[in-house]
């Protein structure tokens, strides 16, 4: 199978580059990373990213979450939150995006890995599941 | 050892990143540039930048009169790391390295939205300009 690709998104290049260098060792690749909202959308889209790594507190204007929604629902690529935030209104914003998973930092590689797998599984079973309805409905009109 | 620093207050931001940077710089210098003994000197100079981009900073200061603190908001500054050893390795790009140092300071160089030089004369000088907003 080829490998996935995630972006990285984080406004700390340290834990930006270690975060990549962790996704490498797990066999995935990282197109790339971004430390704005903006620059997230953008680059999900312009490299057709399989999953997004997303940090909520970012630089400039927009945050994470907003980010995230974006991305969802207008490229629907799976977003995984990566944060230190985990207080209950920070939650419940986060959950209104759908997010494929959350993850709280400090966090280990295995969680890393066994979030992504899962969110990349769902993610495939979804699109899968969503080709079969699609030609459910063509045939209807038969 | 030479210090040449100003008094400047900055953001946490700001800070934290550059004095990663410093260290990164100063400790390959004490490292690479002065093996068996030989003697030199490390510069690091910290101070407000002579502007060359004069217009910038005018719009800059200009858009701050309404904010609420006026310390050192957004202007330029210039951090300068250098010593008088051995120099820096011919034909190695210092923004492309296997040195996690190296790579440190190139990344929160990124990250402060500053930009580095590397000068190769009789001393082997990194000059990064930065600015500091919030």
């Amino acid at each position: 199978m080829k490998k996935a690709k995630i972006l990285v998104v984080e406004d700390q290049n340290i834990v930006a580059l270690n975060i990549r260098n962790k996704l490498k060792n797990l066999g995935y690749t990282v197109p790339g990373t971004a430390s704005t909202g903006e620059e997230a959308i953008r680059k999900a889209e312009l490299t057709n990213a399989d999953l997004v790594l997303m940090d909520i507190m970012l630089k400039g204007e927009m945050d994470g979450i907003e980010a995230a929604r974006e991305i969802k629902n207008r490229l629907r690529i799976p977003v995984l939150y990566l944060t230190a935030y985990t207080d209950d209104e920070t939650l419940e914003r986060a959950k209104t995006t759908e997010p494929a998973g959350y993850i709280s930092k400090p966090f280990k590689e295995e969680d890393l890995h066994s979030n992504i797998e899962m969110a990349l599984h769902k993610h495939r079973a979804e699109k899968e599941a969503e080709k079969e309805a699609g030609k459910e409905n063509e045939k209807i009109p038969e | 050892m030479q210090l040449d620093v100003e008094e400047t207050f900055l953001g946490m931001d700001t800070a934290v990143p550059l004095g990663i940077i410093i260290n990164e710089l100063a400790s390959n210098s004490l490292k690479q540039a002065f093996p068996q003994g030989r003697k030199g000197e490390i510069r690091i100079k910290l101070c407000k930048a002579e502007e060359n981009v004069k217009n910038k900073s005018i719009s800059n200061i200009t858009n701050n009169i309404g904010a609420k603190s006026s310390v050192n908001k957004n202007s330029q500054y210039s951090l300068v790391v250098s010593d008088n050893g051995l120099g820096f390795p011919e034909g190695l790009d210092f923004r492309n390295t296997d040195s996690l140092g190296l790579q440190l300071v190139n990344i929160l160089v990124e990250q402060l939205e500053g930009t580095i030089e590397l000068q190769k004369d009789s001393e082997t000088t990194f000059k990064i300009l930065f600015r500091e907003n919030n």
